[in-house]
């Protein structure tokens, strides 16, 4: 029975300390929650159980390459706070918000912007790996992705949007030109900017709050 | 000896040769000359001469030759813009088609991402209410459901909402059910009608001017707590928000623990 939370390692880690000592035993916090009122977020998207929370260990600092502070602008300069005119810009209590509203209802997509070997690295839980490259006018084959996220091609030509998904789209973080890049294009293809919404702080950011990330098995 | 004469005399032409033209010039010559080609028309006709010579310096004799021919064939083959252009063909001809294969294959990645990401789940799967539903369909007791369900929660193939988690870590399928069937006579216009036995318990009684201390005992969950004490599991967060303190989360509940439970009230 007590692997039943084995997929909640603290939950499993406090039965099992509860089992070898006093019983009862009051709970022990988990100190580095979401806000003052949450531990941790618990969604099911596309029928996968997902847990969001922060890393507990008090002296982790982040290593690897987002613990970079400076990499050559151009390119990697720093972005404006809004990727677009009426493109709203979430920070993570949104994005999480965005995961549990439209996300686990099947009505939005988060985005990950980034090539697919930065994906491979870590990734927001239940984000899609949509690279900028395939939003690009170069791309033959964009408009497979609009119709993948619900456009309807119209006879007239051009595209209606109105059962199209809502989109959150993040890439390395603010000095990632890549989902910007995204949303652009996405507005230039026509897609109504009040379903488009830019998560700006990105991989750099989530990972600094010690927020869950995902090795994403191979997409599709 | 003579052909060290020889070279030594192309040496000499070919330093000449070089102070005659721009240093550039000089620059392709040799490159070529060292890679075995020869420009046209540079500094025809003594560095063909001198590289031909110089060659036959490093080479045996007999190859000499064949490399000068070879290298004059080269020569008549293309001069360096000719080169240039055909490196760039060749540059542009097969790399034209690697980022139309590469854009191909991320696009398709990323639509079948979007689509297992955004298919809606087939109806029933893998979800505690598809799991519990399925079972009432087939007329299962409650016991059966309950192993079930606390099955298919230990496999991690359904989430568990937190208040369902009793004292002892399993999944409070009473409660589950008891709220289903409320739903369902909700559904059907029959109001749910106070629960005579909710007024028997004198815990329950009490409730309704002050709030009472309650002492968590085994199998007990939030939802069952509010079920018991309220009538309706759905109102399990008001007996969280009192107990936050205590509660890191609604289903860290545990036996023994005082709960605090709100006057009804309060509500």
């Amino acid at each position: 029975m007590l692997q039943m939370l084995t997929a909640r390692p603290g939950h499993f880690a406090r039965i099992a300390a509860a089992c070898l000592w006093a019983w009862p035993l009051p709970a022990a916090a988990q100190d580095v929650r979401l806000t003052t009122d949450r531990v941790r977020a618990e969604m099911v998207l596309a029928g996968k159980p997902v847990v969001i929370e922060r890393a507990q260990d008090g002296e982790a600092t982040l290593t690897g390459d987002y613990a970079r502070t400076a990499r050559a602008c151009p390119p990697h300069c720093i972005t404006p706070q809004q990727a677009a005119p009426g493109v709203a810009t979430l920070g993570e209590l949104e994005v999480i918000d965005f995961l549990e509203r439209s996300v686990a209802a099947s009505t939005g997509v988060l985005i990950d912007s980034r090539l697919p070997d930065a994906f491979a690295t870590g990734a927001i839980p239940g984000a899609v790996n949509v690279p900028y490259a395939t939003l690009q006018p170069e791309n033959p084959y964009r408009e497979e992705i609009l119709l993948a996220l619900g456009a309807v091609r119209l006879a007239a030509g051009g595209f209606d949007f109105a059962g199209a998904l809502d989109v959150a789209l993040y890439s390395d973080g603010a000095w990632s030109d890549q989902a910007p890049r995204a949303v652009r294009h996405l507005v230039e293809l026509g897609y109504p900017v009040a379903k488009i919404r830019y998560y700006r702080g990105g991989m750099q950011d989530w990972l600094h709050l010690g927020l869950t990330v995902v090795k994403p098995s191979v997409q599709g | 000896m003579i052909r060290i004469i020889i070279g030594y005399l192309a040496i000499v032409v070919a330093i000449l040769g070089t102070v005659l033209v721009d240093p550039f010039g000089w620059l392709v010559t040799r490159e070529q000359v060292a890679g075995g080609q020869l420009a046209a028309g540079q500094v025809a006709p003594e560095p063909s001469l001198t590289a031909a010579v110089a060659l036959g310096l490093q080479a045996p004799p007999a190859s000499a030759a064949a490399e000068f021919a070879e290298a004059e064939l080269r020569v008549v083959d293309g001069g360096l813009a000719g080169t240039t252009a055909a490196i760039l063909a060749g540059l542009k001809g097969p790399a034209k088609p690697a980022p139309d294969a590469a854009l191909v294959a991320m696009t398709e990645v990323a639509v079948s991402g979007l689509r297992a990401a955004t298919q809606p789940r087939p109806a029933g799967a893998a979800t505690l209410e598809g799991l519990v539903t399925a079972a009432l369909q087939q007329g299962q007791s409650d016991a059966s459901i309950d192993v079930l369900v606390n099955e298919a929660a230990a496999r991690g193939e359904v989430v568990v909402p937190s208040m369902l988690v009793t004292s002892d870590g399993k999944v409070d399928t009473a409660v589950l059910l008891a709220s289903l069937l409320s739903e369902a006579e909700m559904g059907e216009g029959d109001r749910a009608e106070p629960d005579a036995s909710l007024s028997a318990d004198p815990l329950v009684a009490a409730l309704e001017t002050q709030d009472v201390i309650y002492t968590v005992t085994a199998g007990d969950s939030l939802g069952s707590l509010a079920l018991r004490f309220y009538g309706d599991s759905g109102l399990y967060p008001a007996i969280f928000a009192a107990n936050r303190a205590k509660l890191g989360t609604a289903d860290s509940i545990r036996s023994g623990m005082r709960l605090v439970i709100p006057s009804r009230a309060g509500l």
